[in-house]
């Protein structure tokens, strides 16, 4: 696979910034709980519905994701991979066990709280984009810091966007973005807040194959420069091999997982499971 | 596609409620007012035709009362020939008389009506009590003693009033009064809406004697059994010359022709003034209908898309929303009818239309109020479909296959409408302007409709504009407040459509508000011109002195500022032909006599508003129509028979007061005329109408019944015109307020839709970490938004409508133009507007706040 000179430059960014970058915090505290998960879930049971209806989305699952690693979720449609990180990520409350990011338990928390932990601990990618098209891109980055009143971090803004190449487009609508700038401008909205984990749900699932790429390039510079914790859902054989490890679902538990995982092993574990 | 339009129709139910109920609201007002005029005037009919269907013939006089035009000998031989008919078993002449009642220290004017003897002619029902058993009893109309909390077994006072007894030439004699029992009450059916709101007294012949007959217009007779109708109707025809004073009628027929003399104008009056506030409401409902469908098909676009890929053509696609439309639009309308009919039951009991708020026989359910408002309502449907039928009619089928459909709809004010809206406005406001000036209604009324028809037009492009500049007010409210200011305006015909009927509705109330205001402010200062003293206190009785201690209790009440008595004596005139007009007979009225009041002219000045420099030494202050009708002007020096002998004044206009005339203390003192203190001018704290102040004065009035007092001048004239504009502006408010509802439901709706359109952005924003309450207060904001400009913009159309309208109006009628702006009542108007806008985004924010975000998010 051949990189274009973009993704290039989106990846050389963040390395020339990752030493000024040390003292903050989101870079440092993954490294000192690096024995601890991130993000993790314990015995983490999902039913839709009830009685004979019921559908066991998640099966008792023990799933626990290293700090300033990038990590993958994959497996076939149904087999619980969105649920998964719906419960871990905060958005959706599992029918029974634990989930914990970082130090706090998450399960026992109110909707108010939830939603402040969302807010300053926690990024999200989605495979539509979903900006808001009444706001700019430089609004649609900053607007989680706008929901909890905080200051913007003008420099933190400018490194963001200057390495996304998205400087340029900051005053246009999402209508006026293509869909990788749409993408891109997703990414920096993810990451001003310097969350603990950066969820991604399909992030490539409406890009072409360069923007995918690029996009995924990015991501992993991310964790590569800062120490970013990104965990991915996907189905793409592809996108998964640029991940530092990939967790295999299947039917609500975990099917296995491959460190270091290339387009092949991954291609053939999902066969595997498939067969 | 019969068969789909009604899947889809089923799927959406929900979605279709607010333009439901706001048809719903609309068509039953319109019902509502159909049915209630219709009970009332049936409600009349039987009122009228009640009293002549008892007898069997009845003899009238159709031009006028039969004892005026005839002598009492020529009445009582017209009985006997009636009564000698063969065929005729009873004649009972319809004697009426009036009479002053008094109970329980109050006064009214009652009707007194002749009981007949024979039950069968008395025409209503024993209610409570019993019939009369003698002349001094009495039975009364059931619903009005009632209201006038009289009930059997109490005693009333009947007094003959003054020109009966004069009439009959007993004028040296006091009235006859007679205490008698009330023994029962009647049914007669009216109600204090039909005119029943007065008593009626029912009593014996010999009481309706010895009070004195006053007329009657009708004799009813009973034919003796087995008698043939016809053939005694001939015989009485024969009897009379019937073309000149009495008409023969068969009690039916007589019914039938009081009926007809009736029909219509009640119910049509009644419905010309409430019909069209029915208009506006569901003109006012069509903005929600339009919203509704527009959003629907915007939502359903990639549907009909689908069915144009596999072969819809465009106009079973727009035959399909039109027919949906229309099926809304039928049962909405069918239900509003329903509520309509039930709200006219609810409205007409307690007024006495009818006997129960179920007592759905006595509506006056005509096949017109059934039908009128549901065609309607189909009609507005049906019309503010068409161009949301159209939109979707145009979706291409390519559409389909798009994989998000286009949310920016950045559609723009067409350049034909821009230009109209321009042309309209400009051409409306000039004329409304020109119509101003010139006092033409002519010029003001078709300008102020295009104005307004042009700025309607212009809504699109104005309503947006107008919310943007308050959406950065509103960013002051972070994020929640950027976000709300650009979600308002997302859809800028969507906000245009909703604030528009919003601005409607508060248009015509602030209109309404801005022109009573600039009439009461008018008629104050004309009142002030007319009528200089602010308050006068005279005895009943002219020529009385007023009573010991009234003065100090005016001087005592808050709202007086300082109080002047005036001596007042009578004199005499006889109109010499030197001072008599031309052409005015010298031998009417030859003698005549005035009153003369004298006060201390820095007295007066300090009492009368103006006017009172005028009152010299010498001089004697005359009001026009007297100067008229001794042919005197201004200046003359006449010569006055007051006092011992005649004294000489010079002659001066004055507005002080209407009848007499007025000199000064010290000159009324040197005629040598006997006088007492017979008024009692004051003058009021503020020139404004005070109620309590009203009240007091009133009471001051009733207090004294010894010597009864009448209390007049500017303040009770200013109390008058307050009140009487006051209730017709709480009562056409009122009627406004069912379009301001249904405009408020139309936010709701807006709200509800979009919120349903955005459903993923809500879960996405959620997400991001915006709280539940964050969100609600979103589409709050978003709510107030809409609520507000609609307000804003119909404030200022409202007034300054108001004031070409008020101009015009009052150049046209001559009167000085007054601008006034009610500005207490206008904040409240717009205050009202936030928490209606909250109420609004009630019902949208909870299910906004309900959704998951995980659900919401997850991909389809």
């Amino acid at each position: 696979m051949s990189f274009p000179n973009g993704s290039q430059r989106t990846a050389a960014s963040p390395a020339e910034q990752g030493g000024a970058d040390g003292q903050h915090g989101s870079a440092g505290q993954p490294a000192e709980s690096a024995p601890e998960a991130a993000t993790s879930g314990s015995a983490l049971v999902k039913v839709y519905g009830s009685g004979e209806a019921g559908v066991r989305a998640l099966d008792n699952v023990d799933i626990g994701f290293a700090g300033g690693r990038f990590s993958a979720i994959m497996g076939p449609s149904g087999s619980g991979k969105s649920t998964l990180m719906h419960c871990l990520a905060g958005l959706d409350t599992p029918t029974s066990g634990r989930v914990m990011l970082g130090t706090t338990d998450l399960t026992g928390l109110s909707d108010k709280q939830l939603t402040l932990t969302r807010r300053d601990r926690i990024g999200f990618l989605f495979q539509s984009f979903n900006l808001l098209p009444t706001l700019t891109a430089e609004q649609n980055i900053l607007l989680p810091l706008e929901l909890s009143g905080r200051k913007p971090d003008r420099q933190w803004l400018n490194e963001l966007t200057g390495a996304l190449g998205i400087d340029q487009r900051l005053r246009h609508r999402p209508s006026e973005l293509s869909g990788g700038q749409q993408q891109r401008v997703a990414v920096a909205r993810a990451l001003i807040t310097r969350p603990e984990v950066v969820f991604a749900d399909e992030p490539t699932g409406a890009l072409d194959s360069k923007s995918g790429a690029n996009l995924l390039e990015f991501l992993r510079g991310s964790v590569r420069q800062f120490g970013q914790t990104v965990v991915m859902v996907t189905h793409d054989p592809v996108a998964a091999s640029h991940a530092d490890s990939v967790v295999l679902l299947a039917d609500g538990n975990i099917a296995g997982r491959i460190d270091e995982p290339t387009q092949e092993a991954v291609l053939d574990s999902l066969r595997r499971l498939g067969g | 596609m019969l068969r789909n339009t009604l899947l889809q129709l089923r799927h959406n139910i929900g979605r279709l409620s607010a333009a439901g109920l706001a048809i719903v609201l609309g068509v039953g007002f319109v019902a509502a007012t159909l049915v209630f005029t219709g009970t009332m005037q049936s409600s009349i009919r039987h009122m009228v035709a009640a009293p002549n269907l008892a007898a069997d013939i009845v003899v009238t006089d159709d031009t006028a009362g039969i004892a005026e035009q005839e002598g009492d000998d020529q009445r009582q031989r017209r009985l006997r020939k009636v009564r000698n008919t063969e065929g005729v078993a009873a004649a009972v002449p319809r004697t009426e008389s009036y009479a002053n009642a008094s109970w329980a220290g109050e006064r009214y004017s009652v009707e007194v009506n002749r009981l007949p003897e024979r039950d069968s002619l008395r025409w209503y029902e024993l209610a409570e009590g019993s019939y009369p058993g003698s002349a001094d009893e009495v039975v009364l109309s059931q619903r009005a003693a009632e209201s006038a909390n009289i009930s059997p077994g109490e005693t009333i006072t009947l007094q003959q009033p003054q020109y009966v007894s004069a009439r009959e030439g007993e004028s040296e004699k006091p009235p006859v009064e007679r205490e008698v029992t009330v023994s029962g009450l009647v049914d007669v059916g009216s109600s204090l809406l039909t005119g029943g709101s007065r008593v009626t007294v029912f009593a014996p012949q010999e009481l309706l004697d010895e009070l004195g007959t006053i007329d009657y217009r009708a004799i009813d007779l009973l034919l003796t059994d087995g008698a043939d109708t016809s053939a005694v109707l001939d015989r009485l025809r024969d009897k009379f010359d019937t073309g000149q004073y009495a008409q023969v009628r068969t009690g039916q027929q007589q019914a039938e022709r009081a009926v007809e003399m009736f029909s219509g104008s009640v119910a049509a009056a009644m419905n010309a003034v409430l019909l069209p506030f029915g208009a506006i409401a569901l003109f006012v409902a069509g903005f929600v209908i339009v919203n509704t469908f527009s959003v629907l098909h915007a939502q359903r676009s990639r549907q009909y898309a689908l069915l144009r890929c596999v072969g819809a053509t465009r106009g079973q696609i727009r035959r399909s929303a039109l027919f949906e439309a229309l099926l809304v639009g039928l049962v909405t309308s069918v239900i509003g009818t329903v509520f309509g009919v039930l709200v006219s039951a609810a409205v007409s009991w307690p007024l006495g239309l009818t006997d129960s708020p179920i007592d759905f026989g006595s509506l006056g359910i005509t096949p017109l109020a059934l039908t009128a408002p549901v065609a309607a309502g189909l009609l507005v449907t049906f019309l503010a479909s068409l161009a949301p039928a159209a939109r979707a009619m145009r979706v291409a089928p390519l559409a389909a296959l798009r994989p998000v459909p286009d949310e920016q709809s950045s559609r723009r004010i067409g350049r034909v409408r821009l230009v109209s809206a321009v042309v309209l406005t400009v051409l409306g406001a000039g004329l409304l302007l020109g119509g101003a000036l010139l006092g033409s209604m002519g010029m003001a009324v078709p300008g102020g409709l295009a104005a307004v028809l042009g700025v309607l037009l212009f809504t699109p492009t104005l309503i947006p504009a107008v919310a943007r500049a308050f959406g950065y007010l509103l960013r002051s409210f972070g994020p929640t407040g950027t976000l709300a200011s650009g979600n308002a305006v997302r859809n800028p015909y969507r906000a245009s459509s909703t604030s528009t009927a919003l601005m409607i509705g508060v248009g015509l109330i602030v209109l309404l508000l801005t022109g009573t205001a600039s009439a009461r402010h008018s008629a104050n200062e004309q009142i002030d011109q007319r009528y200089p003293v602010d308050v006068k206190v005279a005895a009943e009785e002219q020529d009385q002195p007023v009573p010991e201690g009234v003065r100090q209790r005016l001087e005592s009440l808050d709202g007086t500022a300082v109080t002047a008595a005036l001596s007042g004596t009578s004199f005499e005139m006889t109109r010499s032909e030197a001072s008599t007009p031309e052409g005015a007979d010298p031998a009417e009225t030859p003698t005549v006599t005035f009153r003369a009041l004298g006060i201390d002219p820095a007295k007066l000045a300090e009492v009368s508003r103006h006017g009172a420099e005028d009152l010299r030494p010498g001089t004697v202050l005359v009001p026009t129509n007297i100067l008229d009708y001794w042919g005197w002007s201004e200046g003359d020096r006449v010569e006055l028979p007051i006092g011992d002998g005649s004294d000489t004044f010079r002659v001066a206009t004055t507005k002080l007061l209407r009848s007499g005339i007025l000199l000064t203390r010290s000159d009324l003192a040197a005629t040598g005329a006997e006088t007492s203190t017979t008024e009692i001018w004051a003058r009021a704290a503020s020139d404004t109408y005070m109620p309590g102040y009203t009240g007091e004065l009133n009471s001051l009035a009733e207090e004294s019944a010894s010597t009864p007092v009448d209390v007049g001048g500017a303040v009770q004239m200013r109390a008058r015109f307050t009140q009487v504009l006051d209730t017709l502006l709480l009562i056409v408010t009122g009627l406004l307020a069912v379009a301001v509802i249904i405009a408020v439901v139309g936010i709701a709706n807006t709200l509800g839709l979009s919120v349903l359109e955005r459903g993923r952005e809500s879960a996405l924003l959620r997400a991001l970490g915006l709280t539940r309450g964050q969100l609600r207060g979103t589409l709050a904001l978003e709510a107030v938004l809409l609520a507000v400009v609609g307000t804003v913009l119909g404030a200022v159309i409202g007034v300054l409508f108001a004031f070409g309208g008020v101009a015009a109006m009052f150049e046209n009628i001559g009167l000085p133009v007054v601008f006034a702006v009610p500005w207490a009542p206008l904040l409240l108007v717009l205050l009202c507007a936030v928490p209606a806008g909250v109420l609004a985004s009630v019902l949208p924010a909870r299910r906004a706040a309900k959704a998951q975000p995980a659900a919401a998010l997850s991909e389809e």
